[in-house]
């Protein structure tokens, strides 16, 4: 009987929209799956509008460079972001530049009368990177480019093994069409395997970008990275490269 | 009367997608942003708000990939369970009330009339068949419940029936499609 009143409720509970996951609750999944079937009975299926749909595949393309591979990777562009171009030009390259900026706008906020509330932004992918590079054992190492392709490339990567944190700046880097191909950072440490290098993640360099800077942390502890390396490969990235020639190398 | 089934895909795409394997998530869309789509358009109306829900709830879908468990239930459900919550929950945050006016005469007819509904899985199939099963007044009510995200309350004040008795109508015909579907057998 209890059982019979507990199914009831759960029906009453999914139908409503009120339950939390099933989790591992046999029961709840039960319910839910007669639930799905009834509402995918009634409503059928609808081709969703064509800007609609062009907005989840731009959501799928930032959701997947966020997971693919084993680190998070996020790539600034400088090119069209008209303030990180300004803040690259006006913040003094120091790991407190972000915040002093923060407290002259808190100061101007509270000198304004507090008319507007003050605007504290976030640290921009250039002071980040600096956080990087004047960390102590934060070291810098400039790019060479693997193939004639890529000869213009220039730029260099920072890291700190402290931080588990790196940068990648490039220029000159072509554009990637993602639905193609990516770039993956590859991060060669004897201290883990020295013939097959720690996936650093994909990213992408959208069209028209002057400076790229991609940021990286891998999801395995790196102890001493001897080398950087940018290769070319299928959407998502591989786990191990058979691309025998390498976009750019940074060697430390 | 001849249906044409579809059977869902046997390999489910979230795992891949947990992942993040970014072709699956390509599949993921394609297999369900239409189901999805559906879904927000029937409960919101043709709105920002419904495009705007379709973004939250395949956000919230990769999300929660790692979750889905192929012993608990299929794929599909995932999908439908994950969309159906958000979206009643938008409802709820908006103390908005769906639109009713066109399902009022229409239920029963679409579902009698609609004989072979293309593309849709095995299990929505087999639901389908109970429903039709139901006298139109229950078929009613259930619809208004799943598909248009009402309140079991808002239900009884619409028809004038009593909470009580809408709520056994959604409970008996919910139940009769988890013994019809068999996902109740290995429950006590």
């Amino acid at each position: 009987m209890n059982d019979d009143v507990h199914l009831e409720e759960t029906v009453d509970t999914v139908t409503e929209g009120r339950t939390s996951p099933a989790g591992s609750d046999p029961k709840q999944a039960s319910v839910e799956e007669a639930v799905a079937a009834a509402t995918r009975a009634f409503v059928g299926a609808e081709q969703p509008p064509a800007a609609l749909r062009e907005r989840l595949r731009r959501d799928a393309d930032l959701f997947a460079t966020k997971q693919a591979g084993s680190s998070k990777v996020v790539s600034f562009p400088k090119t069209g972001g008209a303030s990180q171009t300004r803040a690259n030009a006006w913040f003094p390259r120091r790991a407190w530049g972000w915040q002093l900026a923060a407290a002259a706008a808190l100061v101007f906020g509270l000198w304004n009368g507090f008319q507007t509330p003050p605007t504290i932004e976030p640290p921009t992918a250039s002071a980040l990177r600096e956080t990087v590079a004047s960390a102590p054992d934060g070291i810098r190492a400039p790019f060479v480019p693997g193939l004639a392709t890529y000869a213009s490339l220039e730029g260099d990567v920072v890291w700190s093994t402290t931080k588990q944190d790196g940068f990648l700046r490039l220029r000159g880097l072509p554009a990637n069409d993602p639905q193609r191909t990516q770039y993956q950072l590859w991060i060669v440490d004897p201290e883990r395997d020295a013939e097959f290098p720690v996936d650093g993640g994909v990213f992408d360099i959208p069209a028209g970008a002057e400076e790229a800077l991609v940021r990286f942390q891998p999801r395995l502890p790196i102890g001493r990275p001897v080398a950087f390396v940018i290769t070319q490969e299928i959407p998502g990235g591989v786990v191990k490269s058979r691309n025998p020639k390498p976009v750019a190398i940074a060697k430390l | 009367m001849s249906e044409s089934v579809v059977m869902e895909p046997t390999l489910p795409v979230l795992p891949s997608v947990a992942a993040g394997d970014r072709s699956a998530m390509e599949s993921c869309l394609q297999r369900y942003e239409g189901l999805v789509w559906a879904l927000a358009r029937r409960m919101l109306g043709e709105c920002t708000e419904a495009e705007d829900a379709v973004q939250e709830i395949f956000i919230e879908l990769w999300r929660s990939a790692a979750r889905f468990n192929p012993d608990l239930g299929s794929e599909s459900t995932f999908v439908a369970t994950i969309a159906r919550r958000r979206l009643m929950d938008v409802l709820r945050r908006r103390a908005r009330r769906p639109a009713l006016s066109p399902m009022e005469t229409d239920t029963q007819e679409e579902l009698v009339a609609a004989e072979e509904p293309e593309g849709m899985d095995d299990q929505a199939l087999r639901a389908l068949r109970v429903l039709r099963s139901l006298p139109s007044d229950q078929q009613r009510m259930i619809e208004w419940c799943l598909a248009d995200g009402m309140s079991h309350s808002d239900i009884s004040v619409r028809t004038g029936t009593p909470l009580g008795t809408v709520k056994s109508v959604i409970r008996r015909g919910i139940l009769r499609i988890r013994e019809v579907l068999g996902t109740g057998r290995s429950t006590p």
